[in-house]
C-alpha cells in the first residue's frame, strides 16, 4: 500500500511537470482539430441513392441560366457554387462531380457550334454517381445545343431578310410555348418509382494520419520533459526510486496521454457530430500510445544533453515513412509500411491487412519496455 | 588587382576551404548512412509500385452493369433508337427485346433494374404535336439503388425530351410561317430532328478538355515527398548555425574567416545534405517516369532549399537554447509545409486560407511540382504559367540572412 501511495505520488508530481508547459497541450489539441476542420475531414455519404452535383456558372447569361433551370427540373441536387468551392467540395467529397459552364457558353460567334456549347466536368473519382451526373447535365446541354441549330437555320434561311433577328426568335418563342401548351413531348409513366430514400446520412471520416502524428508529438514531448535531472535524482534516491520512477513515467505518460486523446476525439465529436471512427480506433491509438512510451524511455538512455536530436530525426523518420504526415499509397501501408511502427498504426486505422496483430504489436512494445528498463536500472550515470 | 588584394582573396578561399572541409569531416558519416539509408528505401519503395496498376484501375468500369427489358408495341424506329442510346449508357449491359410477360419475369427474377414498354401508337402520337399515348417505366422493387440511378437520367431525360419535342414543332411552325413552304418546313424539321438524336448518341463531345490538372492522389504524394526532402537541410542549417552561435569557437571564426566564410560553408554543407536526399529520388523517378521535366523539377525544388536554409540562417541566430530552436524550426516548416499543400492538397482549404496559403514561400513550388508531375503522368496538357513565382522567397530570405545570418562583432 506505502509502495503504490509512493508511485502515486511521484505520478503526480511528474504530472505537475507535464502540466507546467500548457501550451504543449493546447498545441497537441488544437492543432489537429483545427486541422481536421479546415481541410482533413472528408465526407463520405453511406446513402448512395442521393446525387449532388455542383456547377460553376462563369458565363451567367441567358442561355446558362436556361440550362440550369432544366437541371432543377429534374431529380438531381444541382449547387451553384465558386471555382474554388466547387473544386474543394468535390475533393471533401460533398458532391460527386462539378461542371464548370465556361465563360463564352452559349455565345454565338464564328466557333463551332459544339465549342460554344462545350463545358468543362471535374471528378475526383470514376463512379457510378459522377457518371450519372455527368450523363444528366449534358442530356441538358444537347437540348439547348439543338434550339441553337434551329435558330441558326431560322436566322439564315432567305426569307429571314424580311424579319429582323428579334422577330424572328420572338416568334420561334410564341410557337414553342404554343406545341408545350398543344401537349407536344414525350410522356413517360413511372411505377415502382424508386424516389429518394429518405434523408441523406453523412459521416464526416476525420484525418487520421494528424492524430496520429499530434498524439505522438505529444509523448515524446512529454518524455522529454520528464527527463528533468533535479527531480530525477531525488526521485531515485528514494528507496526502489529506479522501479517506481520507471513505472510513474509510463502512468504518467499513458495518463497524460489518454486525456489528450479522449479530449481531442471529444472536441472534434462536438465540432463534427457524424464523425465516424473504423472498429478497434481506441486499442491502435492506445497500441501507439505505448509504442511511443517504449520509444521514449529507449531516448532515456542517450545522455540528456544528446538526447533531442536523435529522438526527434527517429520519430520523424517513422512519422513519415509511416505515412502520418504525408499519406502514402495504400500498397506502401499493406507493404513494407507495416514494418514501421506509425505505418502498422496508419494501416491498422485504414482496415488494410497485417502480418503483426494488435496482440503480437503489444508483447512486443511490453519486451521493449522490460529491456528499457533492465538497462536504465543497470546504468551507473545519472542522466 | 593589386597584390595586396589577390592576397586577401587567396586567403579568403583557403580559409574557406580550410573550415568547409572541418565542416564536412564532421557531416561525413551521417551523410554516408542517410545516403545508404535512402537508396535501401528506394529501392523497397521501387519494388513495392506497381505501375500496371494504375493503368488496370483507369481501364476498368468500375460499375455493377445491369440491364433492362424493352416492350416494342409501336414497331417504329422510336424502340431502336432507345435502344441505341442506352447502350452508349456504361453502366447499363444487355438490352433484352422482350414480350410483356417475359420482362415482368426478369424484373421479379431481377435479372433487370427496369423494363420500358412503348405503347402502339406512339411514334405516330408523336409525330402529330399531341401526345396522348404514354412510355411505362417498371422499375425493379429489389435493386432500388440502380433503380434510382437510372431513373433519375431517365428523368432529366424526360425534362429534356419535353423542351427538345416542343422546340422541334415550334420551329417546324415558324420555318412554315416564314417560308411558307409546309413541305420545306418538314425536311428541315426532320433534320433537325435526326440531328438531336445523333448529338445525344455523341454527347460526350460536348466535354471540354480540362485546363487545370485533375486531381489525382498519386501524383500529388510525389511533389509532397520531394518537397519535404527539399527543405530537410534547411534543419541541418539551423542546428549548424545555431550550435556554434555565442561559442569560443565562433570568435575565432569570425576573427579568421570574417563573417560570410561561415555562412557560406554552412549553405554548401546544405547543398550536398540536398544533394543526397532529393537527387537519388528524382533519379528513380526518372526512370519510372521518363517524361518528367527532372531538370526544371531540380531547379524549383533548389530553390526551395535555398530560401528555407538562408531564413534559418537567420533564426539560428535567436538567442535561444538549441533544442528550443530545433522545435521551432521544425514547427515553422511544418506550418509551411501546411500551407504550401504539401500534407493537405490545397484544394481542400476553404476560400480564405488558400488566399493566406498563396503568399507562404514554399506554396507556388509545390503548385509546380505538381503540375510538372501531373502533365508527365496523366499526359495532359497543363498551364505552367508561375514558375518565376516560385522563386520570389528567396530575395527577402537573401536580406534576412544578411542582416541577422551573420555573426557581426
Amino acid at each position: 500500500m506505502k509502495q503504490i501511495n509512493s508511485i502515486i505520488t511521484i505520478i503526480l508530481i511528474k504530472l505537475k511537470i507535464l502540466a507546467q508547459r500548457p501550451i504543449v497541450i493546447l498545441l497537441c489539441l488544437i492543432l489537429p482539430v483545427l486541422l481536421n476542420l479546415l481541410a482533413g475531414a472528408t465526407i463520405d455519404r453511406n446513402n448512395a441513392m442521393i446525387l449532388e452535383g455542383a456547377y460553376v456558372d462563369e458565363a451567367d447569361n441567358k442561355t446558362s441560366a436556361k440550362l440550369i433551370d432544366l437541371l432543377d427540373q429534374a431529380v438531381v441536387d444541382w449547387y451553384e457554387m465558386s471555382r474554388e468551392e466547387a473544386e474543394r467540395a468535390l475533393q471533401l467529397g460533398q458532391v460527386d462531380g462539378v461542371f464548370i459552364i465556361p465563360e463564352d457558353f452559349g455565345r454565338i460567334d464564328e466557333r463551332n457550334l459544339k465549342d460554344i456549347f462545350s463545358v468543362k466536368f471535374l471528378i475526383k473519382e470514376e463512379n457510378i454517381a459522377s457518371g450519372l451526373l455527368m450523363e444528366n447535365f449534358l442530356v441538358s446541354v444537347v437540348v439547348l445545343y439543338v434550339e441553337a441549330q434551329q435558330q441558326l437555320v431560322l436566322l439564315n434561311m432567305p426569307e429571314a431578310l424580311n424579319y429582323s433577328e428579334e422577330e424572328i426568335l420572338s416568334l420561334l418563342r410564341e410557337n414553342v410555348e404554343a406545341a408545350k401548351e398543344g401537349g407536344a413531348g414525350l410522356h413517360f409513366e413511372f411505377y415502382g418509382d424508386p424516389g429518394r430514400d429518405g434523408e441523406e446520412r453523412v459521416i464526416a471520416i476525420p484525418d487520421y494520419s494528424i492524430e496520429v502524428l499530434f498524439l505522438s508529438v505529444f509523448s515524446l514531448i512529454g518524455s522529454l520533459m520528464l527527463a528533468d535531472v533535479d527531480t530525477r535524482r531525488r526521485i531515485l534516491s528514494v528507496a526502489g526510486g529506479p522501479g517506481k520512477d520507471y513505472i510513474a513515467t509510463i502512468c504518467t505518460l499513458m495518463i497524460s496521454g489518454l486525456v489528450q486523446l479522449l479530449t481531442m476525439n471529444g472536441i472534434l465529436r462536438l465540432l463534427m457530430p457524424e464523425m465516424f471512427r473504423p472498429e478497434g480506433y481506441f486499442l491502435i491509438m492506445i497500441l501507439l500510445l505505448l509504442m511511443m512510451i517504449a520509444f521514449g524511455q529507449c531516448i532515456a538512455l542517450i545522455p540528456l544533453e544528446n538526447r533531442v536530436m536523435p529522438a526527434s530525426i527517429i520519430l520523424f523518420v517513422s512519422i513519415t515513412l509511416g505515412g502520418s504526415l504525408i499519406k502514402l499509397p495504400d500498397f506502401w501501408y499493406a507493404g513494407a509500411g507495416q514494418y514501421i511502427p506509425h505505418g502498422w498504426v496508419m494501416g491498422k486505422l485504414l482496415g488494410l491487412p497485417s502480418l503483426i496483430s494488435p496482440v503480437a504489436m503489444l508483447i512486443i512494445i511490453l519486451a521493449i519496455l522490460l529491456t528499457a528498463y533492465y538497462l536504465q536500472v543497470n546504468r551507473q550515470a545519472l542522466n | 588587382m593589386n597584390k595586396g588584394r589577390r592576397q586577401r582573396v587567396i586567403r579568403s578561399i583557403r580559409s574557406f576551404l580550410s573550415y568547409f572541409r572541418y565542416d564536412l569531416r564532421r557531416n561525413i558519416k551521417s551523410m554516408i548512412a542517410v545516403l545508404l539509408a535512402i537508396v535501401i528505401l528506394l529501392f523497397i519503395a521501387k519494388s513495392s509500385v506497381n505501375p500496371e496498376a494504375r493503368e488496370e484501375k483507369t481501364d476498368n468500369i468500375p460499375l455493377n452493369q445491369r440491364s433492362f427489358s424493352l416492350v416494342n408495341e409501336d414497331d417504329s424506329e422510336m424502340g431502336a433508337m432507345f435502344v441505341t442510346g442506352l447502350k452508349r449508357l456504361t453502366f447499363l449491359d444487355k438490352v433484352y427485346l422482350d414480350d410483356m410477360e417475359t420482362a415482368i419475369r426478369r424484373l421479379d427474377n431481377q435479372e433487370t433494374v427496369l423494363m420500358a414498354r412503348i405503347p402502339e401508337g406512339l411514334y405516330e402520337s408523336a409525330n402529330s404535336g399531341k401526345s396522348d399515348v404514354s412510355v411505362e417505366v417498371w422499375f425493379s422493387n429489389w435493386l432500388k439503388m440502380d433503380s434510382y440511378y437510372i431513373s433519375t437520367l431517365i428523368k432529366q431525360f424526360v425534362v429534356s425530351a419535353k423542351h427538345s419535342i416542343s422546340s422541334v414543332f415550334g420551329f417546324q411552325k415558324t420555318y412554315a410561317q416564314l417560308s411558307g413552304n409546309e413541305n420545306k418546313a418538314w425536311e428541315e424539321t426532320t433534320k433537325i430532328t435526326i440531328d438531336y438524336l445523333v448529338t445525344v448518341l455523341n454527347r460526350m463531345s460536348f466535354l471540354q478538355k480540362n485546363e487545370s490538372p485533375p486531381f489525382a492522389m498519386e501524383a500529388y504524394i510525389l511533389p509532397a515527398i520531394l518537397l519535404l526532402l527539399s527543405s530537410l537541410p534547411g534543419i541541418i542549417v539551423l542546428m549548424s548555425t545555431a550550435s556554434i552561435r555565442a561559442t569560443a569557437y565562433e570568435d575565432r571564426l569570425l576573427l579568421h574567416c570574417g563573417t560570410v566564410i561561415p555562412l557560406l560553408s554552412r549553405l554548401l554543407i546544405g547543398c550536398i545534405w540536398w544533394i543526397l536526399l532529393v537527387v537519388p529520388v528524382l533519379f528513380v523517378i526518372r526512370g519510372m517516369q521518363p517524361g518528367l521535366a527532372i531538370g526544371k523539377i531540380s531547379v524549383l525544388l533548389f530553390g526551395s532549399f535555398l530560401s528555407l536554409s538562408l531564413f534559418m540562417t537567420a533564426l539560428g541566430r535567436l538567442d535561444t537554447p538549441m533544442a528550443t530552436l530545433f522545435q521551432l524550426g521544425s514547427a515553422i516548416l511544418f506550418a509551411l509545409l501546411v500551407l504550401a499543400g504539401a500534407i493537405y492538397p490545397i484544394h481542400l482549404f476553404p476560400a480564405w486560407l488558400r488566399r493566406v496559403a498563396s503568399i507562404t514561400p514554399l506554396y507556388y513550388t509545390m503548385q509546380m511540382l505538381y503540375r510538372f508531375i501531373a502533365q508527365a503522368w496523366m499526359k495532359v496538357d497543363i498551364a505552367m504559367e508561375g514558375v518565376l513565382l516560385t522563386f520570389w522567397p528567396i530575395i527577402p530570405s537573401a536580406l534576412l540572412a544578411w542582416k541577422y545570418g551573420r555573426r557581426k562583432v
